[in-house]
């Protein structure tokens, strides 16, 4: 308010600073922000087994996107190994045959720094629960 | 007072609710079961089933005709229910009918279970208007021992049971090797029964006695027989709520029945599909 009340040249170098100031935050600052930020999509989101304890198998597509192109690799929890690395890329996907019978995580990580820039839980449902086992037993009325 | 004791046994049984462990051979071997207790679990099933069958019974069900391919469309409630030992049990496709029991041993891999069903049901013309001038055999019901022994993919379960409803007063044996195998989602199974009725069970209802002969349903002495029932078939959860199943029975009578009036071939075949929705 100061600017604009003492002269019209004034109020144009405060404008024209303020829009550079503009344009370098966006150039500098917000992909460092983004770089963190990522998705990773699977459908289905649920594998279905019969029964509690089988193991399930659903085929996998498998997306991701991130805001900044690097190297990324997706990995399915406890495994060291990846399911499939990327160099330079900022999104692409997969079809993956999962075979699990309990619910696990999948990660995007940033391959070069290990940082997991997003993650996705697949859940492993069944229809039939399981009794819980017990010890040879003997009833009587 | 053997009916006092049957109505007692049987008011018992339906008053404490029902079931325990090890369950019906054939639902657990669709659920690819390897224990006693993976059938534990208390669940309720309705849906509807669409079959073809040959049948091998004369008349039944009604207006079948053994000589050509008939379709079927049935509602169908399966359930296992349990209360500590207690149990009961129904599965539209399975090889037994509605089972009470209770189950008073079991371990890892084996359960013994007492059990009560009706093995037999009515024929008659109540049935079928076929069966019309045939004197009506009643319904039984069956008291007696369930052994289920579990082994990895196979089950192996053993039927003793003794009439107790007063109707012939005979027994029936049977011992059927199931196994199971799953592929990807798919369970697929294979039942093989053999059943052994004794001289009462055929000759009440299988045999026409000289006073009720006629000329559709002439005489006939029925003698103890097997029979013997081959079945393989595919479960697959559609969803966590929707099941489905498809089945191929073989049934395969005595040949000495083959003669009996209520016989209208030695063996007979069973294909259905059924969709259900799990409570």
């Amino acid at each position: 308010m100061i600017f604009v009340t003492n002269s019209k040249t004034t109020l144009w170098q405060w404008q024209k600073w303020r829009y550079v100031a503009l344009l370098l935050l966006l150039v500098f600052c917000l992909p460092c922000v983004w770089a963190d930020e990522g998705r990773l999509q699977i459908k289905p989101a649920r594998c279905i087994a019969l029964h509690e304890g089988q193991v399930c198998y659903q085929t996998l597509n498998i997306n991701w996107q991130t805001a900044v192109q690097g190297d990324y690799c997706v990995y399915l929890q406890d495994s060291k190994t990846a399911l499939m690395c990327w160099e330079n890329s900022n999104g692409s996907q997969l079809k993956y045959d999962f075979e699990s019978n309990s619910t696990k995580k999948f990660t995007l990580q940033n391959s070069r720094t290990g940082e997991i820039v997003a993650e996705f839980s697949l859940e492993v449902a069944w229809v039939y629960n399981a009794g819980s086992r017990r010890e040879s037993r003997w009833r009587i009325f | 007072m053997q009916t006092i004791l049957t109505g007692l046994y049987l008011s018992i049984l339906w008053l404490l609710a029902v079931s325990a462990t090890a369950g019906d051979l054939s639902s657990d071997v669709r659920k690819g079961a390897s224990d006693p207790h993976a059938d534990e679990s208390n669940y309720i099933e309705m849906g509807f089933s669409l079959g073809m069958l040959h049948t091998p019974f004369y008349g039944a069900p009604e207006d079948t005709d053994p000589n050509k391919t008939n379709y079927s469309f049935s509602l169908d409630l399966n359930l296992h229910l349990q209360y500590k030992g207690w149990f009961m049990e129904s599965f539209s496709q399975s090889l037994e009918e509605f089972t009470l029991g209770y189950n008073f041993a079991d371990g890892e891999r084996w359960s013994l279970d007492a059990v009560s069903l009706e093995q037999h049901p009515e024929i008659g013309e109540r049935q079928s208007s076929d069966l019309a001038g045939l004197k009506t055999r009643e319904s039984d019901y069956m008291l007696g021992l369930r052994a289920t022994r579990y082994y990895e993919k196979y089950i192996v379960q053993l039927h003793a049971l003794t009439d107790m409803s007063d109707t012939h007063n005979g027994q029936v044996f049977s011992l059927k090797l199931a196994r199971h195998w799953q592929y990807r989602n798919w369970n697929f199974h294979i039942i093989q029964s053999e059943s052994y009725r004794t001289h009462r069970v055929a000759d009440y209802y299988l045999s026409v006695a000289e006073q009720d002969a006629s000329e559709k349903f002439p005489e006939f002495q029925a003698q103890a027989g097997f029979i013997h029932t081959l079945e393989v078939g595919a479960t697959y959860p559609l969803s966590q709520k929707w099941v489905f199943r498809s089945l191929l029975r073989y049934v395969q009578l005595d040949s000495q029945w083959r003669n009996s009036p209520v016989i209208a071939a030695e063996h007979g075949d069973f294909f259905i599909n059924s969709l259900s929705y799990v409570f």
